[in-house]
C-alpha cells in the first residue's frame, strides 16, 4: 500500500504536533509545579505575615488604651515577675512608712497570688496585712502615700484604735491587695 | 555595538542596482557586495510579472552569506512616481493626512483606480506667506507591491521605500565639499534625464523629473530643465544652481546653464565619507547609480524634513523600535512568544519566592508579638478591674472626720471588707452622739448610720458606738 503525498503530510503534521506537545509538556510541567509551589508557599507566608501585622496593630492599640487608662488612674504597668513586683511593692510601702513616721509593727504578705482572684477571667492580686502605730497626721499621710503609689492598691479593710495610755497614738490594722501585672509586656 | 544588515535596491527603467551593506553604528556603513541586473526589455511602471530580475539581484546579494537576517530598503525611479507641492491647512498631522488622502483619491480616479501608495513631508514655514505646504509623493501599488513581495519571497522584510532623487540627495549632502547654500536649485544629471531639486536649509522643498528624449539626446531636455530652473529662481530668493553629474554630462549642460549667475558644478564621487566598500564587493555601473543606493542606507541624513516612506506612510520607527522589530518577524514570532511567556513564568516564580522570603523573615524576627499582645490584653483587664474595685480610703476617713461634731473623740474605727464601718469614742452629750449618725447619713459615701450603746461616764462625757455602711463597698465589682 502506497500513501499519497497528502496522507504523508498529514501524518508528518500529526507526529510533529505530538512531539512538540510532548516537549512542551516536559518543559512546561516542571515550571507549572514550581510555580504553584512558590505560589502556595507565598500564600502561607503572607497569611503568617498578615497575622503578625494584625497583632502589631492590636498591640499598638492596646498600648494606647493602657497608657490612657493608666494615666487616668495614676497607675503604671509594672514589669517583672509577680515575685519581683511584690518585693518592689513591699519596699515602696516601707519607704512611705518611714517617710511619714509610721512604725510598721508587722507586714504579712500572702505567700502566693490570691486564690480568690486567680479564678479564670479575673486578674491576679497579692494580699497584704499591715499593722502600724502612728498619730492621726501620720496615718493620713501614710494612706495618701499608698494611694499615690504608681501601683494599683485596693484597701480591703482598716481598723484604727486609739492607745488608751497615749491618746495621740493610733494602732492601725490595714488589709489591702495589689494587682499583679503580666510583666512580659514591653 | 549592534549592527544591522541591509539589502538596498535602486530600481528604474534602466535596470536594478543594489548592494548588501552593514550599518555599523551611527554613521558608519560597510558595503559588502554590489550587484546589478538588466531588464530583458525596459518595463513601464507596472512591475507585475517583471520580478524575476529583481529576485535574481536579491539572490546574487544574498548568495555569499546566508547567515544574518536582512532588512530590505529600496527606491524607485522618479518617472514611476508623482511628486507635488500641495497646500495644506494649519492643522494637526491627522487632519493633514485626511486632507491629503482626499487629494490622492482624486489622483486614484485618474490613475485607473489602482492602489496608490503615498507619503508626505511638511515643508518649512515661509515667513512671506501664511500658507503651509507639503511635498506629496505618490506611487502606484503596481510598482511597489511586486517589489515588496519579491523581497518577502526571499525572506527579507522591507522597511523603507522611497524615490531615487531623494535618496541620491541624501548621499550627495554627505560630502563635505558639496556646495552649500541656504536656498539653491540642484540639477542631478543622469543618462535618462535630470532631477531638479530645490532645497531650503538642506531640506528638499521641490522635486521634478525631466526625462531625456527616446534617442538619448539630452539637449532638448536640458533646455526644458533650464526653463524649470528659471521658474524656481523667478522669485529672486534662489541664487545658486548646483549641477551634479559625470564630467561628460556636466560639460553638455554647461552651455544651457550659462545664463545663470551662480552655477557651481559637483562631480559625483563613488562613496561619501563614512561609507567604505569591502574588498571583493564587486563593481557597480556608475557613481550616479551608487549614490541612490547608498542614500538609502544613511538614515541620519533624510532628504526631507523626515524620512519619507511609501510602504509605511507616516511611520518612521525610532531606533529602539527598529532594534526590537526582529521579534515580530514571522519566523521569530513563536520563539519570541515562548521566550516571553517563559520569562513571565520565571519572573513570577522568582517574585513569589522573594516575597515569601521577606514575609518569613519578618515573621521570624517577631515571634513574641502574639505573647506581647496577650500580656497587654491581660494588663488592660487588670487596669479595668482596678478601676472597678478601687475605693478612696483616704476620702472615707476625711469624710468621717468632717462628719463628727465638735468635741467628739474617736477611740476606735474599723472598716471591714464588706464596707461595714464601726466607730466608738466619747462625745460631750447624748445629742452630739445622735448627731454623728444623722450627719453620716447625709454624706454621699455612707448609709444606714446608727448610734447605739450610749452611756455617761464619771467625767460628764458620753461614750458611744456608731455603725454605718459604705454605699459602695471596697473591692466590690459594680
Amino acid at each position: 500500500m502506497r500513501l499519497s503525498d497528502r496522507e504523508v503530510l498529514l501524518i508528518k503534521i500529526c507526529l510533529i504536533t505530538l512531539v512538540v506537545a510532548a516537549l512542551l509538556w516536559l518543559v512546561v510541567n516542571p515550571v507549572r509545579v514550581r510555580w504553584s509551589e512558590a505560589g502556595r508557599q507565598r500564600a502561607d507566608d503572607r497569611r503568617g505575615f498578615l497575622a503578625l501585622k494584625e497583632n502589631v496593630e492590636k498591640k499598638k492599640q492596646l498600648d494606647r488604651s493602657i497608657s490612657a487608662l493608666g494615666e487616668k488612674l495614676g497607675v503604671k504597668v509594672q514589669t517583672g515577675s509577680p515575685n519581683e513586683q511584690r518585693q518592689a511593692f513591699i519596699k515602696e510601702v516601707d519607704e512611705v512608712a518611714k517617710k511619714n513616721n509610721a512604725k510598721i509593727g508587722s507586714f504579712v504578705p500572702s505567700r502566693s497570688l490570691s486564690r480568690r482572684r486567680r479564678t479564670a477571667g479575673t486578674s491576679a492580686t497579692a494580699d497584704y496585712s499591715i499593722s502600724l502605730e502612728t498619730n492621726q497626721q501620720g496615718l493620713v499621710q501614710f494612706l495618701k502615700g499608698l494611694e499615690g503609689m504608681a501601683r494599683p492598691v485596693v484597701f480591703d479593710s482598716i481598723d484604727v484604735k486609739a492607745n488608751e495610755k497615749e491618746p495621740d497614738k493610733l494602732k492601725v490594722n490595714l488589709v489591702l491587695h495589689t494587682f499583679i501585672f503580666d510583666g512580659r509586656a514591653l | 555595538m549592534r549592527t544591522h544588515a541591509y539589502i538596498a535596491l535602486d530600481i528604474g527603467p534602466a535596470g536594478i542596482h543594489g548592494c548588501r551593506a552593514v550599518i555599523e553604528g551611527k554613521d558608519a556603513v560597510r558595503i559588502e557586495r554590489w550587484a546589478e541586473g538588466r531588464w530583458d526589455e525596459p518595463p513601464g511602471r507596472d512591475l507585475r510579472g517583471r520580478t524575476a530580475q529583481i529576485r535574481q539581484v536579491l539572490q546574487d546579494l544574498r548568495a555569499a552569506d546566508e547567515g544574518p537576517s536582512y532588512r530590505g530598503v529600496f527606491c524607485v525611479h522618479p518617472s514611476w512616481s508623482l511628486t507635488r507641492n500641495v497646500d495644506v491647512p494649519r492643522a494637526g498631522a491627522r487632519e493633514i493626512r485626511e486632507c491629503l488622502a482626499l487629494q490622492v483619491e482624486r489622483q486614484q480616479a485618474l490613475g485607473r483606480g489602482g492602489e496608490i501608495l503615498w507619503d508626505y513631508a511638511m515643508l518649512p514655514d515661509r515667513a512671506s506667506s501664511g500658507a503651509r505646504q507639503a511635498v506629496l509623493v505618490m506611487c502606484m501599488g503596481e510598482t511597489l507591491r511586486p517589489i515588496e513581495e519579491t523581497f518577502r519571497d526571499c525572506g527579507i522584510p522591507t522597511v523603507l521605500a522611497t524615490i531615487s532623487p531623494l535618496s541620491a540627495y541624501a548621499c550627495l549632502r554627505r560630502h563635505a565639499d558639496f556646495p552649500d547654500g541656504p536656498r539653491q536649485v540642484i540639477v542631478h544629471l543622469s543618462d535618462d534625464g535630470a532631477n531638479v531639486l530645490e532645497t531650503v536649509d538642506d531640506v528638499v522643498t521641490y522635486c521634478s523629473w525631466m526625462p531625456a528624449d527616446d534617442g538619448g539626446d539630452v539637449g532638448s531636455p536640458l533646455d526644458m530643465t533650464a526653463v524649470k530652473v528659471s521658474e524656481r529662481m523667478a522669485d529672486g530668493e534662489v541664487r545658486n544652481v548646483v549641477v551634479c553629474g559625470t564630467a561628460e554630462s556636466r560639460a553638455r549642460a554647461r552651455e544651457h546653464f550659462s545664463r545663470f549667475e551662480h552655477v557651481r558644478e559637483f562631480a559625483l564621487p563613488r562613496t561619501p565619507p563614512g561609507v567604505r566598500v569591502a574588498t571583493g564587493a564587486g563593481e557597480l555601473g556608475g557613481a550616479a547609480a551608487a549614490s541612490a543606493v547608498i542614500g538609502l542606507l544613511l538614515p541620519k541624513t533624510p532628504a526631507l524634513g523626515r524620512r519619507l516612506n511609501l510602504i509605511r506612510p507616516g511611520l518612521t520607527l525610532p531606533w529602539w523600535a527598529e532594534n526590537v522589530r526582529f521579534l515580530f518577524e514571522r519566523e521569530k514570532a513563536i520563539p519570541s512568544a515562548v521566550a516571553f511567556v517563559a520569562l513571565l513564568c520565571l519572573s513570577s516564580i522568582a517574585t513569589n519566592k522573594v516575597e515569601s522570603r521577606l514575609y518569613a523573615r519578618a515573621v521570624a524576627k517577631s515571634p513574641d508579638v502574639a505573647a506581647h499582645v496577650a500580656a497587654a490584653e491581660a494588663n488592660l483587664k487588670t487596669l479595668r478591674d482596678y478601676q472597678r474595685e478601687r475605693a478612696p480610703l483616704l476620702d472615707i476617713l476625711l469624710e468621717i472626720t468632717k462628719s463628727l461634731p465638735n468635741g467628739v473623740l474617736l477611740n476606735k474605727l474599723s472598716i471591714d471588707k464588706k464596707g461595714e464601718i464601726e466607730m466608738a469614742g466619747k462625745c460631750p452629750s447624748y445629742a452630739s452622739a445622735e448627731e454623728i449618725a444623722a450627719k453620716l447619713n447625709k454624706t454621699p459615701l455612707f448609709t444606714k448610720a446608727v448610734t447605739g450603746r450610749m452611756g455617761g461616764d464619771e467625767k460628764g462625757g458620753v461614750s458611744f458606738r456608731t455603725t454605718c455602711s459604705l454605699k459602695r463597698k471596697p473591692g466590690s465589682r459594680e
